[in-house]
């Protein structure tokens, strides 16, 4: 069942996500046109400089809207008459949050892909190829910096960036779950939610920047920066390892909360 | 409806690679801006995308850098991607003429080339250097003035160098504005054999005042270089400058190390040939102040 979920879950992000991935391709298409007539004229330079302003925001609203798409599916499909019948199939709830949260993941990295694609499109040519060697000579130095060390170093990047994603996705439908708990407006409750949960957020990241700040030197932290400095490897690890953790425990606490919410205080509409 | 189909196919093809075929103007500039090393974990020689090569003079000496329209280049080595050029390269610039590329960089060849760590601190490609605070003077000694000249010059330029140079008359060089290119364009002048005759005994013959400060309520006119036949090298003689009415010339002499001047007031007698010498430097005054040309 949790496959036929999965099937279904991908045929609706397909049905959204794939006009919107046209229309990107379709800018970058004309964008790359325009550059046929390249010249030092002052039309040209504003064509080519308003084709690639839109091609930019084409590439940022694709990526708004996906993140959007996956709130708003969760959403209605889960928290409103939709939810009559998704919560009647033989699902668990925790198999429905780990379906969509997959799902949405994936949407977002197709979304990321897309744009890669289509910039590819929009700098066909010797730009393209240059843009290529430049991410290969600086992989280069990236093996060259980390040594041996660098494997790992993508692999710990890879997970720190999925669960970066997928935590925050967890955040998102926690603040749905408490959000639709609401007798009256439910999705402004749910905002007023991801605002509060925001203030604690840079609340305790600025609690530790004081922290820090205060104690740099009671601490000796001006030598662990040092040593942070010149060894590039270590600091990497601990950054990574960092963002990792705050990724795992935003995804944790976001999962708990909409879970317990779903089976114990659902409110559907 | 296949035909149409099939006929669409086609042309989007063509057009996909006709796109491949495109260049980007902005990116052939930056590649015409790029240069090598020529060989490997060696600042000795430069070759430009163009296949000019460059030789590294070992000494300045009194070689004349007009540094007027000059244009910057990035030297890299050869598997640096245009794009990243400036990130992992060093910055020098070349001559309006294409014969010297003149800059400074960190000479420590092991910095440019490859990363090390030496005494604490790592190097780069680039020459910027991660380093700890104690190290940093040792660093900033590396840093000195280098001066390539064109392959083709070489053996003439590094010839006089170790022969010496004949100087065999004096010149002058000031800037003209275009205003249709917006550009400065350098005039040369070369003075006649009585004009640098006058010159000499002026500054034989007169009185120098010491350390003058009046000389900057004057306004500069023009810089007089002893020159070589080819005009490469030269030697500073003397500074015009001329009164605020325009009455008056003076001769001046700098002295780098005490940052003064002596000025010699030109007598009357040798008044109408500065004027004559200097025609088209004080019809500019009313124009632009005019700028010391040679470095």
């Amino acid at each position: 069942m949790v496959k036929k979920l999965f099937k279904h879950e991908l045929d609706a992000y397909t049905r959204t996500v794939v006009p919107m991935y046209l229309v990107l391709l379709g800018v970058a298409l004309i964008g790359r046109f325009v550059q046929f007539f390249e010249s030092e004229s002052d039309a040209y330079m504003i064509l080519f400089g308003s084709s690639t302003v839109v091609f930019i925001i084409s590439a940022i609203a694709c990526v708004v809207l996906t993140t959007f798409f996956c709130i708003k599916r969760f959403y209605s499909n889960l928290f409103s008459y939709e939810g009559y019948l998704s919560l009647t199939l033989p699902v668990t709830s925790t198999q429905h949050i780990l379906v969509k949260n997959t799902v949405a993941v994936l949407a977002e990295i197709a979304t990321l892909l897309m744009i890669f694609v289509s910039t590819c499109v929009f700098t066909l040519g010797d730009v393209c190829v240059e843009l290529f060697k430049a991410s290969g000579y600086l992989t280069k130095v990236f093996y060259q910096t980390f040594g041996g060390q660098s494997t790992l170093i993508i692999i710990e990047a890879i997970v720190a960036v999925l669960l970066g994603v997928a935590g925050s996705m967890m955040v998102f439908y926690a603040c749905i779950a408490i959000g639709q708990r609401a007798k009256k407006n439910r999705v402004g409750a749910a905002i007023g939610v991801y605002f509060i949960y925001y203030l604690i957020y840079q609340a305790i990241g600025t609690f530790f920047i004081i922290l820090f700040t205060v104690f740099y030197d009671a601490w000796n932290l001006e030598q662990f920066m040092q040593y942070l400095t010149n060894h590039p490897d270590v600091s990497m690890h601990l950054y990574l390892g960092l963002f990792t953790f705050i990724g795992l425990v935003l995804y944790i606490v976001g999962f708990i909360v909409t879970k317990r919410t779903m089976d114990r205080k659902l409110n559907l509409e | 409806m296949k035909n149409l189909k099939r006929f669409i196919a086609i042309v989007a093809v063509l057009t996909m690679m006709c796109m491949l075929l495109c260049s980007c103007n902005e990116l052939d500039d930056m590649k015409k801006a790029q240069a090598f090393w020529t060989e490997e974990n060696s600042i000795d020689t430069i070759t430009m995308s163009n296949g000019d090569k460059y030789i590294k003079l070992d000494k300045r000496n009194d070689i004349m850098l007009d540094d007027s329209n000059w244009r910057m280049i990035t030297v890299t080595t050869e598997d640096v991607p245009t794009l990243l050029s400036d990130e992992f390269g060093i910055s020098l610039s070349v001559s309006d003429d294409n014969n010297f590329i003149y800059g400074y960089i960190n000479e420590n060849v092991d910095m440019i080339f490859s990363k090390k760590t030496i005494n604490g601190y790592a190097g780069t490609k680039t020459g910027d250097i991660f380093i700890t605070a104690e190290d940093s003077m040792d660093v900033t000694d590396e840093i000195g003035e280098v001066l390539y000249c064109k392959e083709d010059i070489y053996p003439e330029i590094s010839k006089s160098i170790k022969e010496g140079v004949e100087y065999t008359h004096y010149g002058y060089d000031y800037y003209t504005f275009d205003e249709a290119t917006l550009t400065d364009n350098v005039v040369s002048y070369k003075l006649s054999d009585n004009e640098k005759k006058v010159i000499d005994t002026i500054l034989k013959e007169v009185k120098p005042n010491h350390n003058d400060e009046n000389l900057y309520n004057h306004n500069y006119l023009l810089t007089i270089n002893n020159l070589s036949d080819n005009e490469i090298f030269g030697k500073y003689v003397c500074e015009i400058w001329i009164s605020a009415d325009k009455s008056t010339y003076y001769l001046a002499k700098y002295f780098e190390g005490v940052d003064t001047y002596d000025t010699y007031e030109v007598p009357d007698k040798y008044q109408d040939d500065l004027e004559k010498m200097t025609e088209d430097v004080v019809k500019l005054l009313d124009v632009h102040h005019t700028q010391k040309v040679f470095m």
